[in-house]
């Protein structure tokens, strides 16, 4: 699915590849990132592309976008 | 400590009005419990506030005026919940220097105005993002039933406050599973109601489009009680605008009629332990369930409630992620920065597949009126436990302990999590998972397994004899 570029480009992402994902999108956010965060935060971070890929299989461009408010 | 006091709400409330003891004699007690707390579950303990209130409550009932129905109950709430002139730390350093609180939360202020008396606040994982509390700032809530062992998270504070004694009711919150897991691994009832139903006017913030509050109790009944009170409309909170639906009146009637129970199985029953499974069984036994019920993109639901969540909680955190980072509990920090790392793309994704799941469930519920599943994958683990194992595969218990959790807090299911009856072992619970706004059918089914004692909270020390 993904045809919006930032997911598509998060979920094509290699493991390898994240460290440098997270280091480009810090800066660009602004975001300082101590050392002692780098290894959990990538860790992390390639938890949530995986996450990211199981669900985002379900939707496709036919799938309505999320409501403003959800009702249960 | 002073004796440990295992009565139900309702018991101590009855005491109360018939004068058997006075709402300070019970407030007292409480007090004096919750500052020898062996577990670590108060974080702050309010006495002047609830001797004073405790007062008010006797001269009432000397008067022969009118009370509430939980006059002279003692009650603690999870520190995120705001309480007047208190600051609302949320677990956190980081909010040790914020303001006071002006007012109390919504749902502290409905407690009170039916006679409950706040005692004190209640340790979490910060910002209530985990199932563990090890708080790295407060240190670990001890399981009342094992003190080498997690109580749950993130309401485990709420939990093992009332599982160990300290207090017989409690508030939490639960975004991905914070009441319904702590309630599992202490063996006490919690009630995670629909999204939307309870206020959280006043309760510090996790992921807004999932979070919601509620109970911990020894008993249904108490449960039950404790949500009536709670409920109505509140227009501080946009979410909250449905009329109060009283459940506590007709719960046995609901109890003692036919209920269609189905066990979930698929994602519910991978990586379980051993003894979560058989815990399971005995309540599908006694509720006659059908067994391996389908709920279509159980793992998909849990995948997009794990990514919806540091991405939206990254939001909340963006300035002080930026500005002060290594004051956060670094098992959370790490997260949030990953949020804040994640293209806003994957919550709008996980929004977006959030009506897809809704669906599957309503479908399923047109043939159940009751689904169950484990509440957790395992007993609790011990302080510091890093890993466990699923289906043979080492991971992470602060990542994996919601497993079964997740995927029915994401479309905002009301859930009773209730205590398997297994005396002498550690406290394992099942989720009665209803259909939006029908609490009171996992509440009645609840009750059901109560009277038949199959569900039931023990005093710790049963629980090891």
């Amino acid at each position: 699915m993904a045809t919006d570029p930032a997911l598509a480009a998060f979920l094509a992402l290699d493991d390898d590849a994240v460290a440098a994902y997270a280091d480009a999108r810090a800066e660009a956010l602004g975001l300082a990132l101590p050392p002692e965060t780098l290894a959990g935060v990538i860790d992390n971070l390639t938890l949530l592309r995986r996450q990211a890929a199981t669900f985002t299989a379900a939707i496709n461009d036919a799938t309505p976008p999320a409501p403003e408010a959800f009702e249960p | 400590m002073s004796a440990v006091d295992f009565r139900s709400a309702h018991a101590v409330a009855a005491d109360v009005r018939s004068g058997r003891t006075t709402a300070r004699a019970e407030t007292e007690a409480a007090l004096t419990r919750a500052q020898n707390d062996p577990f670590n579950a108060f974080t702050a303990v309010l006495a002047d506030r609830a001797l004073s209130q405790a007062r008010a409550i006797d001269a009432d009932l000397i008067a022969g005026r009118p009370v509430g129905p939980l006059a002279g109950v003692p009650f603690a709430v999870k520190n995120l919940f705001d309480v007047e002139g208190v600051t609302t730390i949320a677990g956190s350093k980081i909010r040790r220097d914020a303001a006071p609180a002006i007012h109390d939360a919504t749902a502290v202020q409905r407690l009170t105005a039916a006679g409950a008396v706040l005692v004190g606040a209640l340790n979490m994982d910060e910002f209530a993002y985990g199932f563990v509390t090890e708080n790295a700032h407060d240190g670990p809530t001890r399981n009342p039933h094992d003190l080498t062992r997690i109580a749950g998270g993130s309401s485990g504070g709420s939990a093992a406050a009332v599982s160990g004694g300290l207090v017989p009711l409690t508030l939490g919150s639960d975004t991905n599973g914070s009441i319904r897991i702590p309630a599992s691994l202490c063996g006490v009832f919690g009630l995670k109601p629909t999204l939307g139903r309870l206020s959280r006017q006043g309760a510090f913030p996790f992921v807004e489009s999932l979070d919601h509050i509620g109970p911990f109790a020894r008993s249904a009944p108490d449960l039950a009680l404790a949500y009536d009170l709670m409920q109505g409309p509140d227009p501080l909170d946009p979410l909250c605008r449905r009329p109060a639906e009283p459940a506590a009146q007709r719960l046995q009637a609901i109890a003692d009629g036919p209920l269609r129970v189905g066990v979930l199985g698929g994602w519910f029953a991978q990586g379980a332990f051993p003894e979560v499974l058989e815990a399971l069984e005995i309540v599908a036994d006694a509720l006659q369930a059908r067994r391996g019920v389908e709920l279509p993109g159980a793992e998909m639901a849990r995948a997009a409630a794990f990514c919806l969540t540091p991405v939206e909680a990254a939001h909340l955190h963006f300035e002080d992620l930026k500005t002060r980072p290594l004051d956060y509990d670094p098992a959370v920090r790490d997260r949030l920065l990953a949020g804040a790392l994640t293209p806003d793309a994957v919550a709008e994704a996980a929004r977006r597949y959030r009506p897809i799941f809704r669906d599957a469930a309503r479908k399923l519920f047109e043939d159940f009126d009751i689904l169950l599943a484990p509440a957790s994958v395992c007993p609790a683990p011990g302080i510091g436990q890093a890993t466990m194992e699923m289906d043979g595969q080492p991971v992470s218990v602060r990542k994996n302990l919601g497993a079964y959790t997740q995927p029915i807090s994401y479309i905002g299911l009301p859930v009773v999590a209730a205590p398997v009856n297994r005396p002498g072992k550690l406290p394992i619970g099942v989720q009665i998972i209803a259909p939006a706004w029908r609490e009171d059918l996992a509440l009645a089914a609840a009750l059901r397994l109560e009277q038949s004692g199959v569900v039931a909270a023990h005093r710790p020390s049963e629980a090891r004899a």
